[in-house]
């Protein structure tokens, strides 16, 4: 099997990962913390030394068998299939969500009056096709697509600088000292997700190690920081609360000089960059959970997935109820799914094998 | 056959992507450069400036008439129904997405109402970098003034503040985005240049020739008050701006003027607890040159002379402030930001809660003169 490197997982979830912490979640973290919320994305660094420690011990007793091996060998067959049912569950809804927010965000900004089944039909066969293609695509193409990414992140921010005001930024704790506690659950979200390196460890070339783990970790807490200081610092607290989309209001304002102006149409490559990857990941995630699949079986779960993906883009649910169930239902519900999951394997790393023959298991006992 | 398959998906992702099945082209819109806003009788007057397409870019050779400038208006419960009203009366699509100029009245100030903002920041259309202003004067008036020589409207000061503040910076021009993110944070002060014309000061032909220009300002407390200043009761502002760029100053000693030029000012106001109430420190550090010189006289005291002048000037904008319950020097937000609590525990709401006449403790100037031009530090013989 032809194997990716540690530093094509980083562009991976630079691109997967980033596209949550840089976009997503920026509003549910303005509107639920206002401006203590980057204060508290800040204290959510103290948290990386343990989470590295818990996930690098999962990677580590893992050790290159599949996920599926790993869960029937701790946990017998009966409790790897609900374990399994839920991450595939937890996987559908993240392709779902990444879509609908998608495919809104286009059609309340740019593309009014274009028929949504236009945009998310080419999108879906995209992402089919990048999930068909393996891990190793995955990685090669979120390593080509990537740089421009990061250039256009520099330039944005750079660009930006006269319009930036961080006074904006304090008086901290005007709402009392606990006011924007409840960020935690977005701010931490980015980082839990990391989980899913789990999924696929098998397939890297090289254990990645603690201080790649960390410096990703840093690097998303950073990709959150960004947008969010950027947005109070230009709009102001109660404006950028109210913006749907405060990431993308900062290319909107993005002039160079006294004659160009309308840049944002950079966002759409960012957006649809990390879309793509985040989505073809979760759906060649899926398709890893099942065991002896042929071929064809393959084919039939990405395109059910790709038919899923369709009907919640063109289903009219609006955009505000969606987000107020994005904001207080999904994303916290996906970050404790994912809390309890790691805590899960983490518990697995203590188990000894039940074939217990691997001398690698046998130093991790309790 | 996988590589057919590959062949037929590209194809459509090529028309789909690039989008290209619902082009326009430029000269089937008409754009609005500029939009004005006044309120009355409960309803919002909207005023509209339309540019001929063609006389938006500057050519190599120069109009020989006067570009034809629309001026439209509409009136509407909302500024949405305003402009709906005037789409029923264009001849071809009307497009908003080039608005780079808003212009609202002392009504609409007056209002408080959230209603532009809203129109302005829902609208996926409109730019916050567009620039604002307020105005005392006519929109129709306003709008229907050209550029020089014949260039249009989009080559003044309506649309290009920032060139006349470079060059004589007292009150600073603001974009919608600095104005809003400022309007709306508590204890803040937010400063409007105002907008308007006069025709005294340049002649064309026999003719005299109206030009724009910013007169003062409005100064904003959100919610309580937005009164008017003039340039002058304001001068005070330009040694807490950053921006400031090239700003003069003129002295007399001795029956004779000198005169400077200053750029750049950096400024500290610290709050300092006297008698139980908070007062203000402010500290300024600026550099000059000297552009006028008529009399000899020590350097040292040239400065003394403009440093008190720079005092005076600052303490002026603040007097006149109170007299208005307005805070032009913005010294609520500091005193917000760093006393947070003594704040909230007074319960503050105007300026005139946590300003007196006294409240500026001490203003301490610091000028630096760096040249005096072309000519030695003395006057000529």
């Amino acid at each position: 099997m032809k194997k990716i490197s540690s530093i094509q997982t980083l562009s991976i979830f630079f691109l997967s990962i980033g596209l949550l912490n840089h976009v997503i979640l920026i509003p549910f973290l303005l509107s639920t913390g206002g401006r203590d919320s980057w204060f508290f994305s800040i204290l959510t660094i103290g948290l990386i030394p343990i989470w590295v420690y818990i996930l690098s011990r999962i990677i580590k007793n893992m050790n290159n068998q599949s996920l599926t091996d790993w869960l029937e060998n701790r946990f017998g067959k009966h409790i790897k299939n609900i374990v399994l049912f839920f991450i595939v569950i937890y996987l559908i809804s993240l392709v779902l969500a990444t879509t609908k927010e998608t495919v809104d965000w286009i059609t309340t900004s740019f593309l009014f009056e274009t028929p949504s089944l236009a945009i998310i039909i080419p999108f879906t066969l995209l992402c089919i096709f990048l999930a068909h293609s393996g891990m190793r695509s995955i990685a090669i193409c979120s390593s080509v697509l990537l740089p421009i990414v990061v250039i256009l992140g520099i330039f944005v921010a750079t660009g930006n600088i006269p319009t930036k005001d961080y006074s904006h930024l304090l008086p901290l704790f005007e709402n009392g000292y606990f006011h924007g506690v409840k960020t935690f659950q977005y701010s931490g979200y980015g980082l839990t997700e990391l989980i899913l390196i789990a999924f696929f460890q098998e397939k890297l070339s090289d254990t990645i190690s603690r201080k790649t783990l960390v410096f990703l970790c840093l690097g998303l807490v950073f990709l959150l920081l960004g947008p969010l200081t950027a947005a109070l610092a230009e709009f102001g607290p109660t404006l950028a609360e109210a913006m749907r989309y405060p990431a993308y209001e900062q290319w909107r304002l993005l002039t160079i000089g006294k004659y160009i102006e309308h840049t944002d149409f950079f966002s759409i490559y960012q957006w649809l960059a990390g879309a793509y990857i985040r989505v073809s990941l979760a759906l060649f995630l899926i398709t890893e959970v099942f065991n002896r699949k042929t071929n064809q079986m393959k084919v039939g779960i990405l395109f059910a997935v790709g038919f899923l993906m369709v009907v919640i883009s063109i289903v009219p649910y609006s955009n505000f109820k969606f987000l107020h169930v994005s904001q207080t239902f999904y994303y916290p519900g996906a970050f404790y799914f994912l809390l309890l999951l790691s805590a899960f394997l983490f518990i697995g790393t203590f188990i000894s094998s039940k074939e217990g023959k691997r001398s690698e298991n046998e130093t991790i006992k309790k | 056959m996988f590589r057919i398959c590959k062949i037929l998906l590209t194809i459509p992702l090529f028309l789909l992507l690039s989008g290209c099945w619902d082009e326009k082209t430029i000269q089937d819109f008409h754009y609005i450069t500029a939009i004005g806003i006044d309120f009355k009788d409960g309803e919002y007057i909207v005023y509209t400036q339309l540019v001929d397409f063609s006389a938006v870019a500057k050519t190599e050779a120069k109009p020989t008439q006067t570009p034809p400038v629309y001026v439209g208006k509409q009136k509407g419960r909302s500024i949405s129904i305003a402009i709906n009203k005037l789409m029923r009366n264009t001849q071809q699509s009307l497009y908003i997405g080039h608005i780079s100029t808003f212009v609202i009245s002392e009504n609409v100030l007056k209002q408080q109402s959230t209603e532009i903002v809203d129109y302005i920041y829902r609208n996926q259309l409109l730019r916050y970098s567009a620039n604002i202003f307020a105005t005392k004067s006519s929109m129709d008036e306003l709008f229907s003034i050209n550029g020089y020589f014949n260039l249009s409207p989009l080559y003044t000061t309506l649309y290009l503040p920032e060139d006349v503040y470079r060059n004589r910076s007292y009150i600073e021009p603001i974009t919608v985005q600095r104005y809003y993110s400022n309007q709306r944070e508590k204890a803040s002060t937010t400063i409007l240049p105002s907008i308007s014309w006069n025709d005294k000061v340049w002649k064309e032909k026999d003719k005299n020739r109206k030009s724009l220009y910013m007169d003062g300002a409005f100064v904003i407390y959100y919610k309580v008050s937005q009164p008017w200043f003039s340039e002058k009761e304001l001068s005070g502002i330009r040694w807490l701006t950053k921006r400031t760029n090239k700003t003069p100053v003129n002295i007399n000693m001795n029956k004779q003027d000198i005169y400077a030029s200053f750029s750049h000012p950096h400024h500290k106001v610290k709050p300092v607890l006297k008698d139980g109430k908070y007062k203000f420190d402010i500290e300024i550090d600026v550099s000059g040159n000297i552009l006028g010189l008529d009399t000899q006289m020590n350097i040292d005291k040239i400065k003394r002379k403009f440093e008190n002048e720079i005092k005076k000037e600052i303490q002026t904008t603040f007097k006149s402030g109170i007299q208005k319950n307005a805070d032009p020097l913005s010294l609520g937000k500091i005193l917000y930001i760093k006393e947070t609590k003594y704040w909230q525990k007074n319960h503050i709401k105007d300026p005139n809660d946590y300003l007196d006449k006294d409240s500026i403790h001490d203003i301490n100037v610091k000028v630096h003169i760096l040249n005096t031009g072309g000519l030695e530090a003395k006057p000529l013989e």
